[in-house]
């Protein structure tokens, strides 16, 4: 019996090469992984779905009793969690993800504080010649993603998410943000020879991960703060946005864009390389309402509990935000609950498991709330 | 104003050979500049790199002038003390907004990040600022700029500086609600912000 969603028209379905998005559902029960594609798919499913794109082992200690040392490391290259871990974490928190978690090393100064946290630095590439220094493991290598492939293969019902970094946030990080925007300026050639490294290598990456069993590919880039883009609109395009294009032409699955901040004036131009989906919708720095009137007919939106409810917040509070989200932007489908961001180590477990017991309340479609 | 620092060099140089004082191009020239990269960029109109370009053209420009300006000659507009507050190590707000101060012709005091209390009291005693800029970008962290400023309080010190709060979950509301004397949303508007303080 068909649920009476049908295939889509979403042009999510048409601008992502190679993704058919053909979404007739045939089951009374929803999976979490077809709850999730229906949504990038622009559709409704049977609930508001929620995932998150990243998880700080040391909230997931919090919020399971895990008996480790907090512990960061803020460069964060390598996946938190076995398989299991994931699922138990996806588990308790409601989420209809997992995600896996590969980035490039970036070239950094880092630093320690008295606990024993690891964060990056300044950069460490400053001329040509310090462009020797960097050495990304080998992307052609089969082995390079054995434990992606069986993270992948084993994801059950849940949406497989792979995580990984573009080439322009690494490419800044290693520069330092100061001397990678002031060498657009005086020493372009070293700002698109690295970039060039870099999405180089995710190029490879992204044609080899899609074809394993990940429902989503996951890019994050961050280049903006909280009123706008870094650099101009018109760098965006013709230093990256090339980049992207050819990454698009390698991707099959839906291809979701996180940068945190302003990112409004680069929309149009993630909607035309292909993007499905765009996170968070920084709260404070972009209006999820506005983003969901202009684009909710392009992309899915992902977003946006705010972070600061979720730190030192409470769970009424929390509800409240929510209930609010899931009126606003969930009707008419194309929209995934996440967090603001991800999912810090000081935020408090109980704050959290407040949203998906508010999906649980008011999430399911057709939407009913004043 | 394209932030082209050679050309500021020779301009300010050539300036100097006509005549001009030093005080008179700081003020007619870099601080007016300032004044509208401030403005463009808070509009949107500019960004991080060509802001940048700007502040270190005027930096260039202000190392010709300063020998030039002896005895009490010798002033910007105002010290500001600025750190990122303790437990926080986001760096890349902090330095933006010292950068476009120095700039923009203020005197800079940077504590640099995962800075205690204590660390921005001493500060204020120690360098007596106009203003006092802190930054923090985790909503964890935000709490110690109240306790900064109640230990300003305790030190009789609050009434000497003037407190500005920023960085990504900071807001109005919360700079009001902790009684800092104001919120920067970027670091144009910070320099913006402290110019209109002075006056």
């Amino acid at each position: 019996m068909e649920s009476g969603i049908s295939g889509s028209t979403h042009p999510i379905g048409q601008i992502n090469a190679g993704v058919a998005h053909q979404w007739r559902i045939k089951m009374e029960k929803w999976n979490n992984r077809e709850r999730v594609m229906a949504a990038l798919s622009g559709q409704e499913p049977d609930r508001v779905p929620y995932c998150e794109l990243n998880i700080d082992r040391v909230f997931a200690a919090k919020l399971l009793g895990w008996d480790e040392k907090p512990y960061v490391n803020a460069l964060d290259e390598d996946t938190p969690f076995t398989l299991e871990e994931a699922k138990k974490v996806s588990t308790t928190l409601g989420l209809d993800n997992i995600f896996y978690l590969r980035r490039q090393p970036v070239y950094v100064n880092t630093f320690v504080d008295e606990e024993g946290r690891i964060f990056p630095g300044t950069g460490k590439i400053k001329t040509q010649s310090d462009l020797a220094m960097i050495d990304l493991p080998d992307p052609h290598r089969d082995e390079f993603y054995a434990e992606a492939e069986s993270f992948a293969r084993q994801k059950g019902e849940y949406a497989a998410f792979f995580l990984t970094r573009g080439g322009l946030a690494p490419a800044m990080l290693s520069m330092g943000i100061d001397h990678f925007c002031l060498s657009l300026y005086d020493d372009l050639k070293l700002v698109e020879q690295l970039l060039d490294i870099y999405f180089g290598w995710m190029e490879v990456v992204a044609e080899k991960v899609c074809q394993l069993d990940f429902d989503v590919f996951c890019m994050a880039d961050d280049f903006a703060f909280n009123t706008g883009l870094m650099f101009s609109p018109d760098t965006f395009k013709q230093l990256i946005v090339p980049h992207y294009r050819r990454i698009a032409e390698k991707i099959t699955i839906p291809w979701v864009f996180h940068s945190d901040g302003n990112i409004q004036k680069s929309i149009d131009m993630l909607i035309a390389v292909g993007v499905a989906g765009i996170h968070p919708i920084e709260k404070g720095a972009m209006d999820i309402r506005k983003v969901k009137k202009d684009y909710g007919d392009k992309l899915c939106i992902f977003g946006n509990v705010d972070l600061v409810l979720l730190g030192s917040g409470s769970p009424e509070e929390v509800e409240k935000e929510v209930l609010e989200l899931i009126r606003d932007i969930a009707p008419g489908g194309g929209y995934i609950l996440t967090s603001g961001n991800s999912l810090a180590d000081y935020l408090k477990p109980e704050c959290v498991l407040a949203i998906s017991k508010t999906i649980a309340k008011y999430g399911s479609y057709p939407i009913k709330i004043d | 104003m394209s932030g082209e620092q050679h050309t500021v060099e020779e301009l300010t140089s050539q300036a100097i050979k006509q005549g001009a004082a030093a005080e008179q191009i700081i003020q007619d020239s870099f601080i007016s500049a300032m004044r509208i990269v401030g403005e463009k960029f808070g509009a949107g109109e500019i960004y991080i790199p060509e802001m940048l370009r700007a502040a270190r053209a005027m930096k260039c420009g202000m190392e010709i002038l300063r020998p030039l300006l002896v005895g009490d000659k010798v002033r910007t507009l105002a010290k500001v003390v600025i750190g990122t507050v303790k437990g926080d190590m986001h760096d890349i707000g902090k330095n933006l907004v010292a950068m476009m101060l120095e700039g923009s012709g203020f005197e800079v005091v940077d504590l640099g990040i995962d800075v205690p209390v204590n660390k921005f009291v001493d500060a204020v005693k120690q360098y007596r600022p106009r203003f006092l800029a802190m930054s923090a970008l985790l909503t964890t962290t935000m709490a110690q700029m109240k306790m900064v400023i109640e230990e300003l309080e305790a030190a009789g010190l609050r009434q000497t500086v003037n407190v500005l709060v920023g960085g990504a979950p900071v807001n109005q509301v919360f700079a009001d609600e902790i009684g800092a004397d104001g919120f920067g949303v970027n670091a144009g508007q910070a320099a913006e912000l402290m110019k209109t303080m002075l006056n």
